[in-house]
C-alpha cells in the first residue's frame, strides 16, 4: 500500500539542504584528508555510483530487469581507451563519444526487449554479461585483445595544484554531481511519472496515451548511457583495460548496489556504490580466502533485513525526526476517519 | 553427412547436460516463482558431496543418491533459513539473495575443497556403439534417458497429482492458495528441496564431462537458462527440449560458421532465445497468459 | 450448522485504523448480511475474520474463541472464503479449480465434484476450459462451487454481486438461497448492493466509517425507507 505522505513543510527542507550542504563540503574536503589510495577508493564510488544511478532507473522506476550493463560499462571504457590511446582524445570528445555510443547500444538492445518478459529479458541481458569479455576479446585489432590497452592518467592544469588522483576525483564529483541533478529531475518529471506508470501497470499507462515502447526503449538507452559515461572514468581511474576487467560479476554488484541502496531512489544509488566498494575490501581484510563466502553472507543478511534497500530505510528515519523536531507536524498527522476510501475497488489490495 | 549427424548428436549429448540444469530451473520457476541463480552452484556442491562420500570408500551411485538425499535436505534448509526470510514482493531482492547464495556456496566449495580440479567418473559404462560412422556413447544415451525419465516425473507431478496442483497454485498466487488451505510456504520449501535434487542429478551427469571444479556450471547456467526459456520457464518439456535445442544449435554453429569458434559459441543461446521468443513470447512450450489491466 | 460471534473487533492497516469496535454474531445455519457504502469497513472485517489483517477482539466459531488465525486455518476449520475478485485461478481449468477447493480434504473429491456439477451444470459444460475465459457470473459460480467443495461449515462471501450485471447478480443470489435452504451452511455475506443481499439474508448489520450503525431482521432494514436511503443508497 502505498500511502504517500506529502512533504512540503519547513523544517523538513530546511534540515535536507543543511544536510546536503554539509555533505558537499566533506566531499570537496575528502581528497585532501585521506591519501591516494583511499581517494581513488572514493573516486571508484562515484564510478560506480554513476552506473548505479542509471541502472536503477531502467530496473527500480521502470521495472526492466537487466544484468548485462557491464556490456555498456565495458562500451564506454573501450571507447575511450581506444581513442586515447590511439588518437589522443581529450575527456570531453571521449565522454561524448562514448555516451552517444552507448546511447545507440541501448536502444539497440531495447528494442529487442520489448518483446521479453521480464525474466526472460533477464536471461537475455544475462547471456549479454557473459559474452562482453568474449566479444571484446575477439575484435583484437580494435581493442587489444587479451592484452589490453594501457591509458595514461589525465594530468591536471599547472594553476589548480592538484594531484592526478585529486583532479580525477574531483572531474568525478562533478559529473556525478551533474548526472545525479538529471536524473532526479528525470524521476520527478512527466518522463519519470510515465516510466513508474509503465511498470505497475503498461496496459493502463497505454490506455492513457503513454507509449510504453518509446519510453521503454528510452530507458534503456539512458542507463546504458549512464553505465558508458561512468566507465570512462573508470578507464581514467585504472589505467588500463582488459577483457577481463568487465565480467558477469560486475553486473551482478550493479545490481547489489541498488538492492542495498534502494530500488527507487537516486541517493541509493550512493550508498549501493559505498557498499559495493567497501564491504567486499571489508571482508577480504577479515579474511582473505573466504572474502566472497563473507560477501555473500553480508549481501544475504542486507536483503533480509532491508530488502528495499538502505535508503527506503533512511528515509523512515528522516520523518520520523522530523516529527520529533516539529510538534506541529505531529499534530498534522490527524486520525484517517473522514473520507478516505480504504476498500478498493476491484481486486482488493489494500493489505 | 555423417560428420552432420555425428555434430547433431555430439550436440544432443552437451544439449543434455543443459536441459538436466534446465530442469532444476523449471522445477523451481513453477513451485515457488523465483528464477534461481544459486541453481548451478547447488548442483555443484551437491556434486562435490557425492565425490567426497565417493572418496571415503562409498560405491558411486550410492554416493549420488546420498548426495541427493541430502541435497534435498540442503534444498529446504536453504529455502528455510534464507529465501522465506526475504521480502517476495521485491522481485530485485530475491534475485541477488540468490546471487548471494552463488557466491557463498561458490566460496565454500573452492576453500573446502580447492580450485583443483578432481576427476568424477561416470555412474554409466563407458561403451562406445558405432553405427556406421557415427559413434554413440553410452554415457550420452543414458544421460539423455535419465532426462527423460525426470521430465515425465516432473510433468506427472505438476499435471497430475494433487501436490504438484498446490504448488503450481502457491507460485501463481500464495493468497488464493492459502484461502483454500495449501500451506504456500511448505510448497515453496518442496519446492526447493526438490529442486535441489534435480540439481544433485544434473551435477552428476554433467560433472564425469566437464571435470569437477568449483566454476564447472557457470557456462551450464547460463545455458540451462536459456534452455528453459527457450522452452517456456513453465514447462517441463519445453526445459529438455530447449535445453537439447541449444545444445546443438550451439555445437552446429560452432563447426560451421567460421568466424564463430569456441570463444563466441556463447553468443548462441542468446541469439537463439531472442529469435524464439520475437516469434513466441511464451517460448516454445510455455502457457501464454493474457495481460490483466 | 455453525455460528460466529464477532466481539469488539478493530483493525487497522498500518497506522489507519479502519474497524472501531464491531461486534456482531452469525446464527447457526443463517444467512447474514454486512452492509454499507464503501470503504465502510466490510471487506475488512472479513478479512479480520479470517485473519489476513492485523486487528483484536474476539472471534468465537461455535463458542471456540480463535486466536491465532491465518487464510490456511481457517480453512482447515471448515471455513471457506470466497474473496473479492473470486480468487479463482484463472490459468487452470474448471476442474483443477475445483479440485483447489477441496485441497484440505483428505476424502476423495469425485463425490462433491458430481454434486457440485450437479447445481452448476455450466459449470460441468466448461469443466476442462480454462476458467479466466469464463464470464464474470460464471466465475463467481466457480468460486462459490470450489468453496463448497470444503464442505464447509461456514461460508464467507465478499461482494459476490461485484462486477457483475443484474440478472446476473440475481442468479447468483437465487444459487445461494438454494444452497443455503438445501445444505444449511451458515452464511456472511458482504455486500454493497444491499438490495439484492437483503432478499436472501435473514438479519443485516450495516457498517459506517467502521462503525456498527444498526443491526436486525432483514426484513426489517429492507422495509425501513429512511435507512435505505441513508445506509443502503436505495
Amino acid at each position: 500500500m502505498a500511502l504517500e505522505i506529502v512533504r512540503g513543510g519547513r523544517p523538513h527542507r530546511l534540515l535536507l539542504v543543511t544536510l546536503s550542504v554539509a555533505v558537499l563540503l566533506v566531499l570537496l574536503r575528502l581528497p585532501f584528508a585521506y591519501g591516494s589510495y583511499r581517494v581513488f577508493q572514493f573516486t571508484l564510488v562515484m564510478i560506480w555510483a554513476i552506473a548505479v544511478m542509471g541502472l536503477n532507473l531502467l530496473v527500480g522506476y521502470n521495472g526492466q530487469i537487466s544484468i548485462g550493463h557491464n556490456a555498456f560499462f565495458a562500451v564506454g571504457a573501450y571507447t575511450a581507451a581506444i581513442l586515447m590511446h590511439r588518437y589522443e582524445a581529450n575527456l570531453v570528445l571521449c565522454l561524448v563519444a562514448a555516451a552517444l555510443l552507448t546511447f545507440l547500444l541501448g536502444v539497440a538492445v531495447g528494442i529487442p526487449a520489448l518483446r521479453l518478459r521480464g525474466l526472460h529479458l533477464a536471461i537475455v541481458t544475462l547471456a549479454l554479461a557473459m559474452a562482453t569479455a568474449a566479444i571484446l576479446q575477439r575484435f583484437e585489432s580494435l581493442t587489444g585483445g587479451a592484452t589490453g590497452l594501457r591509458v595514461r592518467s589525465l594530468a591536471p592544469p599547472e594553476w589548480l595544484h592538484l594531484a592526478n588522483d585529486q583532479y580525477l576525483y574531483f572531474i568525478a564529483l562533478t559529473i556525478a554531481i551533474v548526472m545525479f541533478v538529471v536524473a532526479r529531475a528525470l524521476t520527478r518529471s512527466a518522463f519519470g511519472r510515465a516510466i513508474v506508470a509503465i511498470k505497475d501497470n503498461q496496459l493502463a499507462a497505454e490506455a492513457m496515451g503513454v507509449d510504453p515502447r518509446v519510453f521503454k526503449v528510452l530507458t534503456f538507452a539512458i542507463s546504458g548511457m549512464y553505465a558508458g559515461v561512468a566507465g570512462v572514468l573508470y578507464v581514467l581511474a585504472v589505467n588500463y583495460v582488459s577483457p577481463e576487467a568487465f565480467p558477469l560479476l560486475m553486473s551482478v554488484t550493479f545490481l547489489a548496489a541498488i538492492a542495498v541502496g534502494g530500488l527507487s531512489t537516486v541517493q541509493g544509488a550512493i550508498i549501493g556504490a559505498v557498499f559495493v566498494q567497501f564491504v567486499p575490501q571489508f571482508a577480504s581484510e577479515v579474511n582473505a580466502s573466504l572474502a566472497t563466502l563473507i560477501y555473500g553472507v553480508i549481501l544475504i543478511a542486507f536483503m533480509i533485513l532491508a530488502p528495499r534497500g538502505l535508503a527506503g530505510l533512511s528515509k523512515r528515519v528522516s520523518v520520523h525526526l522530523v516529527r520529533v523536531i516539529d510538534p506541529l507536524d505531529r499534530a498534522d498527522r490527524h486520525a484517517p476517519d473522514t473520507a478516505l476510501t480504504v476498500e478498493p475497488y476491484g481486486a482488493g489490495s489494500a493489505s | 553427412m555423417s560428420t552432420f549427424i555425428q555434430q547433431v548428436i555430439d550436440g544432443l549429448s552437451t544439449g543434455s547436460i543443459y536441459a538436466a540444469m534446465a530442469l532444476a530451473l523449471v522445477l523451481i520457476y513453477r513451485s515457488t516463482n523465483i528464477l534461481n541463480f544459486a541453481q548451478g552452484e547447488m548442483a555443484m556442491f551437491s556434486t562435490y558431496i557425492a565425490w567426497q562420500l565417493n572418496n571415503w570408500g562409498v560405491p558411486l551411485v550410492l554416493a549420488i543418491l546420498a548426495a541427493i538425499a541430502i541435497s534435498f535436505v540442503g534444498g529446504m534448509a536453504i529455502e528455510q533459513g534464507i529465501v522465506r526470510h526475504v521480502d517476495q514482493s521485491s522481485e530485485l531482492a530475491v534475485v541477488v539473495v540468490t546471487l548471494g547464495i552463488f557466491l557463498v556456496l561458490n566460496a565454500l566449495a573452492g576453500w573446502i575443497w580447492t580450485y583443483f580440479v578432481k576427476s568424477f567418473a561416470s555412474p554409466f559404462p563407458s561403451v562406445v556403439w558405432r553405427i556406421g560412422r557415427v559413434s554413440l556413447s553410452a554415457q550420452s544415451v543414458l544421460t539423455l534417458v535419465v532426462i527423460g525419465v525426470q521430465m515425465v516425473l516432473l510433468y506427472l507431478l505438476f499435471q497430475r497429482t494433487k501436490l504438484g496442483l498446490g504448488m503450481r497454485a502457491a507460485a501463481l498466487s500464495r493468497k488464493n492458495a492459502e484461502i483454500v488451505g495449501i500451506s504456500a510456504r511448505r510448497m515453496m520449501m518442496l519446492g526447493w528441496g526438490l529442486s535441489a535434487s534435480l540439481g544433485a542429478v544434473a551435477g552428476a551427469l554433467i560433472a564425469p564431462k566437464l571435470f569437477l571444479e568449483p566454476n564447472m556450471m557457470f557456462a551450464v547456467l547460463l545455458y540451462g537458462f536459456a534452455g528453459a526459456a527457450l522452452g517456456g520457464l513453465d514447462s517441463a518439456v519445453g526445459a529438455v527440449v530447449g535445453g537439447l535445442l541449444v545444445g546443438v544449435t550451439e555445437n552446429l554453429a560452432g563447426t560451421y560458421i567460421g568466424w564463430i569458434g569456441s570463444d563466441l559459441k556463447i553468443l548462441v543461446p542468446f541469439f537463439l532465445i531472442i529469435a524464439v521468443l520475437a516469434v513466441r513470447p511464451a517460448g516454445l512450450f510455455g502457457r501464454q497468459i493474457a495481460g490483466r489491466v | 450448522m455453525s455460528t460466529l460471534r464477532v466481539t469488539d473487533l478493530h483493525a487497522s492497516y498500518g497506522p489507519m485504523k479502519v474497524l472501531h469496535g464491531v461486534s456482531f454474531n452469525v446464527g447457526d445455519g443463517q444467512v447474514t448480511a454486512l452492509l454499507g457504502p464503501n470503504g465502510a469497513g466490510k471487506t475488512t472485517a472479513l478479512r479480520a475474520i479470517c485473519g489476513t489483517v492485523r486487528s483484536s477482539g474476539t472471534i468465537e466459531l461455535d463458542g471456540e474463541v480463535l486466536a491465532q488465525r491465518s487464510a490456511t486455518r481457517m480453512a482447515r476449520l471448515g471455513v471457506a472464503h470466497v474473496p473479492e475478485g473470486r480468487g479463482t485461478f484463472g490459468e487452470f481449468t474448471v476442474l483443477e479449480n475445483l479440485r483447489l477447493g477441496g485441497y484440505s480434504r483428505k476424502d476423495s473429491l469425485d463425490e462433491s465434484i458430481e454434486q457440485v456439477f450437479d447445481w452448476f451444470p455450466r459449470l460441468r459444460e466448461r469443466m476442462t476450459q480454462v476458467a479466466g475465459s469464463l464470464s464474470g457470473g460464471e466465475q463467481q459460480m466457480l468460486a462459490i462451487a470450489r468453496a463448497l467443495l470444503l464442505r464447509p461449515r461456514l461460508l464467507l462471501l465478499d461482494e459476490p454481486s461485484q462486477g457483475l450485471a443484474p440478472t446476473v447478480t440475481a442468479d447468483v443470489y437465487r444459487i445461494l438461497r438454494d444452497l443455503q435452504q438445501s445444505l444449511g451452511t451458515t452464511i456472511l455475506v458482504v455486500e454493497q448492493n444491499a438490495r439484492a443481499a437483503l432478499r436472501l439474508a435473514d438479519q443485516a448489520f450495516v457498517l459506517e466509517s467502521g462503525r456498527l450503525v444498526l443491526g436486525g431482521p432483514a426484513s426489517e432494514i429492507a422495509a425501513d425507507e429512511s435507512v435505505r436511503r441513508s445506509y443502503l443508497g436505495y
